[in-house]
């Protein structure tokens, strides 16, 4: 084990009291379907969130109701790992107290950028903006990763996140970068499966030839969860097909397959249900979820098979 | 400044301001046209700052239709870059932007409605039960107000234009649009913002209390705007409103 990897490896000891996020299936919480939960109290294995909608007073009650009951995962979106005019600490502060109450079984973000400085001023856009894969690009996220997981005190995992365009300065390819990351921060990593499936048909690759460069790329053991979603997809002028993660609908076939295929190498793994857009009745995520769990538990089954 | 740096101040200034793609030539080529991945990206900052100040103002949004509020919102965003990392910050300066919005000139009431909308929203972010305010109101008597307490001033009915939502604008047929002074308490309750009418004066005195002033302070504050007739607003808009309690402390008498 590398030495960032011993050093958080021990990190987990700060979140000893944190309910561990167990390898099932679980469902992003919505605020539609805050009251459904909270009066049905489904048998949810465990749920995740985007803290950023909860770092008010009011919703971070809310919140540690909800973490009372059930295993809770925070998935920031607003910590802008890639960029070079360095972390937002104010925000990272906010999220650091929130992890402290909350005491989440995992804490996430993703391998991209949202915050820059204009001239004198920050801006602070709502999205994950790509990253050229460039060791300049290593070397600024391997610093903002470690400044976030020294003062949370615990390991992040990396998203991978959809990708829509690429830079053509990029000299290594995004499954070696988060391979590189993860060696030299001891940072984890989010397994998108839907991003990997996107990111790959908007470059013209085979997807399943993606995920076996992440899997070659990203050592087993450091990934620990996975992601499902569904994703909308676009006719162009020029006859190709624009794929586009909205999250707003259910996972297709093609990602389930990809899933399997990640999972039979993996092994069990928590694997989240996201849906972001046009957000359905609570029954149809506890349904997504539902065969997700039932890849999981062929793959316990396949796996005790060749013990 | 770094390459890296250069190029991500580049992209987000360009992406913010809605204008030709920058660095077309830093990306690679591949199936998808960059105009079109440049496009996702931008659609989605845009949707995301539309849809924050949706849920922030949804009685704006209700009273002027999805599309005007989109158009709005554009132009807002555009004079507005977001500045922080949390979406649910972003928008606190519409309700002024509203005030010198042209296209909205005629809706004079749109701008008080959106500061109505934003105290509302201000006051459920906040923990139920917190703090009180205390005032001296004599020896052994305590004025406690709700933490979450604020006051507001608008020249329009614009409560009864945010409940005219739940009606779908039924009740807008009655309602008297011609401005003149209206104030609200607005103050947390256990399922969200509660709000109430208050009369000038009381609103006067509850302004200067919360403010910090001593009792006496703000009852010149509630004489001020209403005369004398304004202190029997104490007793039925203040200390019997359900944002206030009346604490009589027991005082020790030593035996002889």
């Amino acid at each position: 084990m590398s030495t960032a990897s011993a050093r958080y490896a021990s990190a987990t000891a700060h979140a000893a009291s944190a309910r561990p996020i167990p390898a099932r299936a679980g469902i992003g919480l919505r605020l539609p379907h805050h009251r459904a939960v909270r009066e049905s109290g489904p048998s949810t294995d465990w749920f995740e969130v985007h803290p950023e909608n909860y770092m008010a007073p009011a919703r971070a009650d809310e919140l540690a109701a909800f973490a009372e009951r059930y295993p809770m995962s925070l998935h920031a979106v607003g910590l802008s790992l890639g960029s070079a005019h360095g972390l937002d600490l104010e925000h990272l502060d906010r999220l650091a107290d929130l992890e402290r109450r909350i005491q989440p079984g995992l804490v996430s973000d993703h391998l991209s950028w949202s915050a820059a400085r204009v001239g004198d001023s920050p801006l602070c856009l709502p999205d994950l903006l790509p990253l050229p894969y460039t060791e300049e690009a290593l070397s600024v996220v391997v610093d903002n990763v470690d400044r976030a997981q020294t003062r949370l005190g615990r390991q992040l995992l990396i998203e991978n996140p959809s990708t829509y365009l690429r830079f053509s300065q990029s000299a290594l390819s995004e499954a070696a970068f988060l391979g590189a990351l993860v060696s030299a921060t001891g940072c984890g990593v989010l397994l998108d499966v839907n991003n990997i499936y996107v990111s790959a048909m908007n470059r013209g690759e085979d997807p399943a030839a993606a995920l076996a460069e992440f899997l070659a790329e990203i050592p087993a053991q450091s990934i620990g969860e996975l992601h499902l979603a569904g994703h909308a997809v676009r006719p162009l002028e020029n006859g190709a097909e624009l794929r586009i993660d909205d999250h707003g609908s259910r996972v297709c076939a093609e990602v389930w397959t990809l899933c399997e295929r990640a999972l039979a190498r993996l092994g069990p793994r928590p694997v989240l249900i996201e849906w972001d857009t046009a957000i359905p009745a609570f029954p149809v995520l506890e349904d997504e979820a539902a065969r997700a769990q039932g890849l999981l538990d062929r793959t316990a089954v396949n796996e005790a098979r060749h013990v | 400044m770094s390459s890296l740096a250069a190029l991500q101040s580049r992209m987000a200034e360009g992406l913010w301001r809605g204008g030709d793609e920058a660095d077309l030539a830093a990306i690679a080529p591949g199936p998808i046209p960059a105009h079109a991945a440049w496009g996702v990206h931008r659609n989605t900052i845009v949707s995301g700052l539309t849809n924050a100040l949706r849920l922030t103002y949804p009685t704006v949004d209700w009273l002027v239709g999805a599309d005007f509020f989109d158009q709005t919102a554009l132009a807002y965003i555009r004079s507005h870059p977001p500045m922080r990392a949390q979406l649910a910050d972003y928008g606190e300066r519409f309700p002024k932007f509203l005030c010198g919005y042209a296209p909205a000139g005629e809706l004079t009431y749109l701008a008080d409605v959106a500061r109505f909308d934003l105290a509302v929203d201000e006051v459920a972010a906040l923990s139920v039960g917190g703090s009180k305010v205390c005032v001296d109101l004599d020896a052994g008597v305590i004025l406690q107000l709700e933490g979450a307490l604020r006051v507001l001033r608008t020249r329009y009915q614009v409560d009864r234009l945010r409940d005219a939502r739940e009606d779908d604008g039924q009740s807008l047929e009655d309602l008297d649009m011609s401005p003149r002074p209206y104030a609200y308490a607005l103050w947390r309750g256990a399922a969200g913002t509660l709000a109430r009418v208050l009369p000038a004066g009381a609103a006067a005195f509850l302004e200067a209390v919360l403010a910090g002033a001593c009792a006496q302070d703000g009852l010149n504050a509630l004489l001020r705007e209403s005369g004398e007739p304004g202190l029997a607003e104490l007793q039925s808009d203040l200390f019997l409103a359900p944002f206030a309690r009346l604490q009589i402390t027991q005082t020790q008498e030593t035996a002889p």
